[in-house]
């Protein structure tokens, strides 16, 4: 037994210690997490639907109940367990809660982002092909079909259809961006992630104010359509409906407060990742605000500025509405930059500006996968790279494949990508403010910190995060899953929706139904893994390492 | 398309204009986050590194003899 002890410790310390190089690394790396493609498709797009006033003040409100305290959360959790040598959720938790089930709770902190990671590294190709298309000038020829484009490139025309290695198919572009990310992952947090994410943001940053200022200058650009002019096309966006109304609304709130969820990739199990690598006297509070702050500068000041004014501009309404994330991002904006002077350069650079934003996102998801299993199994980063790459290809080649109505990545993404995150948030959340507490987790937050949290974040921490979460994922649930019209008493109506009668039922789904099975698979296969880290880990003391 | 079009039926007409309701959202919204995010990078730029906070370098040495006359 004690052999053992000693050739875990020797394995252990044959682990090379990665750290962050640089303050503004860590705040970029972690701000490059949080923005992605929804700070530039979603967010617009909901705020033009519920209309500007009263979804922006359920956006604030929830920013400051959901995101920031559970920012605080992940970021004050994810030192502390990295003081121990721990940096995965299921470590940090093992170190942190001190009991045999902690360990288990952290388990999510591993399926999410890995999971995330099958589905997202094929749409950022999506974004590289897009831009490589925009550049050869594929959007502006005669007869484009910006529609059947998207359905062929993205195969959601029919299950098989997008696995083809042309210019104009997605193919290549999947391969080329799945070894970047295991490249930049393989080369480790200070010469990977953070030289990616200090180059990556503030190019992100400088594109989107060009594409900015392109679109604020666009004027009328359709003297048969004076209506459609870039105010009416802010107007669109911005202009308040009936706030009090609004902010009756259950679905605004849910919408609102899902939006700051998602936008700051709270719960993934990414921010306590990267904060585990963080040193003991390292602020954390000043840190993390930042990083909020960067992501909500790119979505409201940049995001909110850019995509549906432009759509407007050159399409009117009706060519916004009804318009998914997707739909939006890669079916208008491709017909909107066809019409644009010099729209060849203006969409290379909108879908690099996306590519950008997903890859410092991807690579976030990568790092929980890999910090888990070097010190679960106590393997070397070769050996933890090739298995996560073996993993990740799998539910990778099953959402190429399986594309037709890109039926396979919703169903992933709603129940991996939003109903177990909600599950992890919430885990974080009561970890933090009733196992930890609150004094001991703000002393912990306090320490190095470089300003303080204000005290009624105690009580809101404590006390509303818990309880607004709550109350959103019981409305989220009843709304996508139980198909509840938010009416009351005899008005009130219960209609399953498609993500259960995709499972259920006559209709059910093959495909839904197959990713469903994987998701399962994939988190007892992570339980497993688990199991067989903690018994590593028992046999370890714990000890708190030197700075 | 028959959905988006009973959405777009079920919308109010689109703007002609940014209405002051809309300037005072959208001044106010992108106002606030362009604030937050510039008193945190400043707040970021200006604090010392890690470890190398002053603690007591603005503090004149004093001479142990002169210790009294200070």
């Amino acid at each position: 037994m004690q052999l053992a002890c000693n050739q875990l410790a020797t394995l252990s310390m044959s682990i090379v210690k990665d750290v962050w190089s640089s303050r503004l690394g860590v705040i970029l790396a972690v701000a490059g997490s949080a923005v992605g493609l929804g700070n530039f498709l979603r967010f617009p797009g909901l705020a033009a639907q519920y209309g500007g006033g009263a979804f922006m003040l359920a956006y604030f409100i929830s920013l400051l109940v959901i995101g920031i305290p559970i920012c605080w959360t992940e970021w004050t959790l994810g030192r502390s367990g990295g003081r121990y040598g721990y940096h995965s959720t299921a470590g940090i938790f093992h170190a942190i809660i001190r009991h045999p089930v902690g360990k288990y709770l952290g388990t999510i902190g591993f399926v999410v982002p890995v999971m995330i990671y099958m589905y997202y590294v094929y749409v950022e190709a999506w974004c590289l092909g897009y831009a490589l298309n925009a550049l050869t000038g594929t959007f502006g020829r005669e007869g484009f079909d910006a529609g059947e484009f998207f359905g062929r490139f993205t195969g959601a025309g029919a299950d098989g259809v997008a696995i083809q290695f042309g210019l104009a198919d997605v193919g290549l572009f999947v391969l080329f961006v799945y070894a970047l990310n295991f490249y930049f992952i393989y080369r480790g947090i200070s010469k990977g992630i953070e030289i990616v994410c200090k180059f990556a943001m503030p190019a992100l940053i400088v594109i989107a104010m060009i594409v900015l200022v392109r679109v604020l200058t666009l004027g009328t650009p359709d003297p048969l359509h004076p209506e459609r002019n870039v105010l009416a096309g802010l107007g669109f966006m911005w202009n308040p409906g009936e706030v009090a109304a609004g902010l009756r609304d259950p679905q605004l709130w849910l919408a609102a407060a899902g939006q700051i969820f998602f936008s700051l990739s709270v719960g993934f199990g990414v921010i306590i990742t990267y904060a585990s690598y963080l040193g003991k006297e390292d602020d954390v509070v000043l840190s993390g605000l930042t990083a909020t702050s960067a992501n909500e500068f790119c979505e409201v000041a940049l995001g909110g500025m850019i995509t549906v004014p432009a759509a407007f501009v050159f399409l009117g309404a009706a060519g916004i509405v009804g318009q998914g994330t997707f739909g939006l991002g890669f079916v208008v904006l491709p017909q909107v930059f066809a019409l644009m002077p010099a729209g060849q350069f203006f969409a290379a650079a909108f879908f690099i500006l996306l590519f950008l934003a997903a890859i410092t996102s991807s690579l976030s998801m990568l790092q929980p996968g890999i910090a888990f299993l070097e010190e679960g199994l106590g393997i070397q980063r070769k050996a933890s790279v090739a298995l996560l790459g073996f993993l990740t290809a799998i539910g990778t080649m099953f959402v190429w494949y399986f594309s037709a109505d890109l039926k396979a990545m919703d169903t992933i993404d709603f129940w991996v990508g939003t109903f177990l995150l909600f599950v992890q948030a919430t885990i974080l959340v009561i970890v933090f403010g009733w196992v930890v507490g609150i004094e001991k987790g703000f002393a912990e937050a306090h320490r190095g910190a470089q300003m303080r949290i204000p005290r009624f974040f105690g009580f809101i921490m404590k006390w509303i995060t818990p309880t607004f979460l709550l109350a959103i994922f019981v409305l989220w649930t009843l709304r996508n899953m139980a198909g509840w019209n938010f009416e009351w008493g005899a008005a009130a109506q219960f209609e399953p929706t498609g993500y259960m009668r995709d499972l259920v039922g006559e209709n059910a789904s093959g495909v839904a139904r197959l990713a469903v099975g994987f998701i399962l698979v994939f988190t007892v296969f992570s339980c497993v893994l688990v199991n067989l880290a903690g018994k590593r880990w028992s046999a370890q003391p714990l000890v708190e390492k030197e700075s | 398309m028959t959905a988006a079009l009973a959405l777009l039926a079920s919308t109010p007409p689109p703007p002609t204009t940014l209405t002051a309701g809309g300037w005072i959202t959208m001044l106010l919204s992108v106002g606030f986050v362009v604030c937050l995010f510039g008193w945190c990078i400043w707040r970021v730029i200006k604090a010392p590194p890690p470890g190398k906070a002053p603690r007591l370098a603005h503090v004149e040495p004093i001479e142990r003899d002169q210790a009294d006359e200070r």
